[in-house]
């Protein structure tokens, strides 16, 4: 060796010391020596990389190449066990490499069918499985909500006192927290337009009770109320992102709508709330995730729809989000039972709260996932598992066929074996190391797609299924899981040809008589149906959705979404600017707009995204006291143009006056200012029916309604019904349209909202933003105009998730019927070389072409269409499962299983194609010689 | 052929590089010079087996020395060619010599 080793170059140090234990003892040292020598000139070479990898290889090697060098046992320091394995072990490696159509079949299906179910399990896992971060002890703690009954889960808020009386008469909890979003302009550095952040109230005691500990600073416990109200705490992330997480945050003073804050605390890692991170709130499309909390008596200053003392206020209701911790035996049942009970305490003692008689209160154990959620994302997963177990099977199937025709070529092999003197033992051993190696392989190819497939899939937020997979990654758990399930399959599939090995008749093997058994024969043909039927199954289900899909996008939403671009625009991000000043510059902006060449009809409309809420009214009767109504559904305030815009399809009567006064306010702080002139408002279909169920909607029209008023006594808002419009599917398709009361609106009385401009056209959509652009800027030069989408586009996400499902379902269902395929034709392939004698005889007989490759498809399509009416009679009962998932499509739809039979009468066929031209050249001599 | 014979065409191989290495050969040196004269990647766990395969029939002795490298103080093995190592070399010559005996013309490159 010319020049010596430079000292520095050395192997990685954990490779270096790990393999150098597998050394014998006599010799570790200076091995270990020369091969860092050898290292040091091979990374001059072909670089570090490429020689750490020799290195591992190389050195790995060792002990294989010693052990059957067959120094003994002793030289290496290994039992005899450990030495004969790992011979073992190195024989499995020439084994598979001599054969290496087999062992890629392997891997490939192994990687697939284990692949598959890791990556359904990493997905249930991020959604449902994860632990909240930063709660302590989450097993005891529960989600409690005050809901109306009925599938719809919405929580109603209660009030501070409410809250402190249900924790105190409440036996089975220790302590109850709520919290309250709210969505803040903030501004957070000097020089950087303020941006809209989520961020919450939270009850006195919200730290402490859910066991949130500080990362940096304090978490104010809340309960002082002589404390400054005027502080807040930032999530980590967001700490990490402005103050590049150096300690000088605590002191900071930041800008929340205008008003400084003294940022006093920074939150753990991945904690925004108790929930998990990345739920998306009812109706919205991208997840919100609360990043600034503040205290109790930050609410008045934060959401202008509470006064000073709504905390004292028990008619107040301020928290959602409720979280209790369980005290030692508590349970959510008993929660929910003294819930109400507390209400019925309540109503006794302070009697205007007569509202809360129908309500219930419902306790749901543990936290993470909000409850309206969970039940539509278990069933999503259960679905999804279903199909991934599905492929697992065809995967073990196809897995077993393929070891089972191999163990028959093997015969010869080991019969050679048997006759060298190795035992039965042995070569069932030699077997199984090959099945380990084969399986290791296959799990870890498994985790590559898993992980190929987890980040294709963490870019879609499913908005339907309520939950993000933003940040979604394989973890340590997954990973273990998806090798364990790999070497369990193989091992499992080696088994009965391990314990078959070497028995039967050593001399016919010998002298290469390839007859497999009948036994084998039938065990392949019925493994081979078994796959079809599983095809059969995932294609029936992967069709279903896919015309699903389609039918979703072409659904009627009730308004008209085609040549209408929808733009969101924020003046309250502006800084300086007041409700007047805001209401100045947005009446500039809609006449701009509505005075552009191209436009149609243009408004505004808010509170967006559009999301369900409660809508409380007093409605008249025809005789009789006037009776509260609460409804679950959705408010708007719109412009005139607004409806026009949108294309609602008018019922009865019409949409709003230009000259109409604004709808009645939402929140306290204007309710002094309105007139008592009625209102006038536009309702849809389902609302009109919810509050007038005899009445149609022509006879809606000129009814009136009334918005109850702060405090009760006083007197209500009329409200007079104007127009019933069709329902619209506001949320998108896949959602049932909400009850919707639409309230006229001169950009007065907005409480800080997003709101969003709808504009109809009459050319193309997107080419129209550039001069929604220059309205805009023409009317204030500063105000940004962002997200500008037309409402097609918009629509189209919504139907995503459902899309992503199909997309799996599909790509599963395929990969299957390939499995399949390929598990035919080998069976195929096996009988005709078992059967070659016979074909060989057939052929000098004179026997037709055709008449040959038609026995052979005729066996095909038998085996296939055995596996079809098994595969059918089981999908009949998983379209059971999945009709609620359908939409438009009859679960038994004759188009889609027909055009499943098509597709596998195509694989049948193109199965038998290569073994059919393969009989077609038996030579008839060969044949008969070979016997 | 006895036991004391050498096996195989890469025992021969290793055998010839450790005498062309004289003094300096220990298990990486022959490593490299197996590589560069046969322009073959060669697998330093072969190398090792073979020398100890080597050393067991006695055709190599090795012995526990500080290597003279510049720069360099830590104990290596070293092997040597022993005088039955060097015969054998030399009778395995002689026979392949002579099956090769006539077939130059044949084997010789176009």
């Amino acid at each position: 060796m010319g020049a010596h080793a430079r000292q520095d170059v050395r192997p990685p140090g954990f490779v270096r010391w790990a393999l150098g234990r597998l050394l014998p003892r006599r010799d570790r040292t200076h091995v270990l020596l020369e091969m860092d020598d050898l290292y040091a000139r091979r990374v001059r070479r072909v670089g570090r990389m490429r020689a750490s990898l020799w290195y591992a290889w190389r050195l790995a090697g060792f002990p294989l190449r010693v052990a059957t060098a067959r120094f003994g046992a002793g030289a290496m320091g290994l039992s005899s066990g450990a030495w004969s394995t790992l011979r073992d072990l190195r024989h499995a490696v020439r084994a598979l490499r001599r054969r290496p159509g087999y062992a890629l079949a392997n891997i490939l299906t192994l990687a697939v069918g284990i692949g598959g179910i890791a990556t359904v399990y990493a997905v249930a896992n991020w959604v449902l499985l994860r632990p909240v971060p930063g709660l302590a002890d989450p097993a005891t703690l529960v989600t409690i909500q005050l809901e109306l009954g009925g599938p719809n889960h919405l929580a109603y808020p209660i009030s501070e006192p409410d809250r402190r009386t249900l924790a105190e008469r409440s036996t089975s909890l220790q302590a109850v927290v709520g919290s309250h979003e709210v969505d803040v302009n903030a501004s957070l550095e000097e020089g950087i337009p303020p941006r809209r952040i989520s961020g919450a109230v939270v009850s006195p005691g919200y730290f402490r009770v859910l066991g949130v500990r500080a990362l940096v600073g304090r978490l104010p416990d809340g309960t002082d109320a002589e404390a400054d109200p005027a502080v807040v705490v930032v999530s980590r992330d967001l700490w990490r992102d402005v103050w590049a997480a150096s300690p000088d945050v605590l002191g900071a003073t930041i800008r929340i709508d205008g008003r400084p804050f003294t940022v006093v605390g920074v939150t753990p890692a991945g904690f925004h709330g108790a929930e998990l991170p990345g739920q998306v709130r009812s109706g919205a499309q991208r997840p919100s995730e609360v990043r600034l909390w503040f205290p109790p008596q930050a609410l008045s200053l934060l959401d202008p729809g509470y006064g000073p003392d709504a905390l004292h206020e028990r008619g107040t209701r301020v928290w959602t989000g409720l979280v209790g911790r369980l005290a030692p035996g508590g349970t959510p049942a008993r929660v929910a039972q003294e819930g109400d009970s507390t209400m019925a305490h309540v109503r006794e003692l302070y009697r205007e709260h007569s509202y809360y008689a129908r309500f219930v209160y419902r306790a749901y154990a543990g936290v993470g996932l909000s409850p309206r959620v969970r039940g539509p994302v278990r069933r999503t997963l259960t679905l999804l598992a279903a199909a991934a177990a599905l492929l697992l099977l065809l995967a073990l199937a196809n897995v077993t066929n393929l070891t089972l025709t191999h163990a028959v070529a093997r015969n010869g092999e080991a019969a050679v074996h048997a006759a060298l003197g190795a035992g039965r033992a042995r070569i069932g051993r030699r077997i199984l190391a090959e099945q380990a190696l084969l399986g290791i392989a296959g799990g870890g190819a498994g985790v590559l797609l898993s992980a190929v497939v987890i980040r294709a899939f963490s870019a879609f937020s499913l908005s339907d299924l309520g939950a993000s997979l933003e940040g979604i990654h394989l973890d340590p758990r997954v990973v273990a899981f998806t090798l364990l399930g790999a070497l369990a399959v193989t091992l499992l599939a080696g088994l009965v040809p391990a314990a078959a090995a070497g028995a039967g008749d050593l001399l016919a093997a010998l002298s290469g008589y390839r007859q497999g058994s009948r036994r084998t024969h039938r065990a392949q043909s019925g493994l081979v149906v078994a796959q079809v039927a599983l095809s059969t199954l995932l294609l029936v289900g992967a069709g279903l959705f896919l015309r699903t899909v389609i039918n979703l996008r072409d659904a009627d939403p009730g308004f008209a979404p085609d040549r209408v671009l929808r733009f969101s625009i924020d003046p309250g991000l502006q800084q300086g600017l007041d409700s007047a000043g805001i209401r100045d510059v947005m009446s500039r902006v809609d006449a701009r707009l509505t005075g552009t060449t191209g436009v149609v009809a243009a408004g505004f409309a808010s509170p967006t995204p559009v999301r369900n809420t409660w809508l409380t009214f007093a409605v008249e009767p025809h005789e009789g006291t006037p009776e509260d109504k609460y409804v679950v559904g959705a408010q708007l305030q719109v412009t005139p143009g607004f409806l026009d815009a949108m294309g609602v399809r008018f019922l009865a009567g019409r949409g709003f006056d230009l000259d109409a006064p604004e709808g009645a306010p939402r929140d306290r702080a204007a309710a002094e200012t309105v007139s008592r002139t009625p209102a006038e408002v536009v309702m849809s279909r389902k609302l009109a029916r919810e509050v007038w169920p005899d009445l149609s909607p022509a006879e809606v029209v000129g009814r009136t309604l009334y918005r109850p008023s702060w405090p009760r006594d006083a007197t209500p808002t009329p409200m007079r019904v104007v127009g019933v419009v069709e329902d619209v599917r506001l949320m998108g398709v896949t959602q049932e349209p909400p009850p919707v009361i639409f309230l006229p609106w001169r950009f007065g009385t907005s409480s800080g909202e997003d709101i969003t401009g709808w504009v109809r056209v009459r050319g193309r959509p997107e080419d129209m933003a550039t001069a929604v652009r220059v309205a805009v800027s023409a009317a204030d030069p500063s105000l940004p105009v962002y997200d500008a989408r037309p409402v097609r586009a918009a629509m189209d996400d919504l139907v995503a998730a459902v899309l992503v499902i199909t997309r799996l379902a599909l790509g599963l269902a395929l990969v299957g019927l390939l499995l399949a395929g390929v598990g035919l034709q080998g069976v195929l392939g096996y009988a005709v070389t078992q059967r070659s004698r016979e074909i060989g005889v057939r052929v000098a007989l004179g026997a037709a072409p055709l008449d040959l490759v038609g026995r052979l498809m005729r066996r095909g399509l038998l085996l296939t269409a055995l596996g079809a009416l098994v595969g059918g009679v089981a999908a009949v009962g998983l379209t059971r499962v999945i009709a609620s998932r359908l939409f438009g499509v009859a679960p038994l739809d004759p188009v889609t299983w027909g055009a499943g039979v098509v597709l596998l009468l195509v694989t049948a066929t193109l199965a038998t194609w290569s073994p059919a031209r393969r009989s077609l050249h038996v030579s008839p001599r060969e044949a008969l010689n070979a016997e | 052929m006895s036991a004391s014979d050498i096996q195989g065409e890469f025992e021969h191989q290793v055998l010839l590089a450790t005498l062309r290495l004289g003094e300096n050969a220990f298990t990486a040196a022959i490593v490299v010079e197996l590589e560069e004269r046969t322009q073959r990647s060669v697998s330093p766990a072969a190398v090792y087996v073979a020398l100890r395969r080597l050393e067991k029939k006695k055709l190599v002795r090795s012995e526990l020395r500080t290597g003279d490298q510049p720069g360099r103080l830590r104990e290596r093995r070293f092997f040597v060619a022993t005088e039955d190592g060097v015969v054998a070399l030399r009778e395995s010559r002689q026979r392949l010599g002579r099956l090769w005996e006539g077939l130059e013309s044949v084997l010789a490159e176009g």
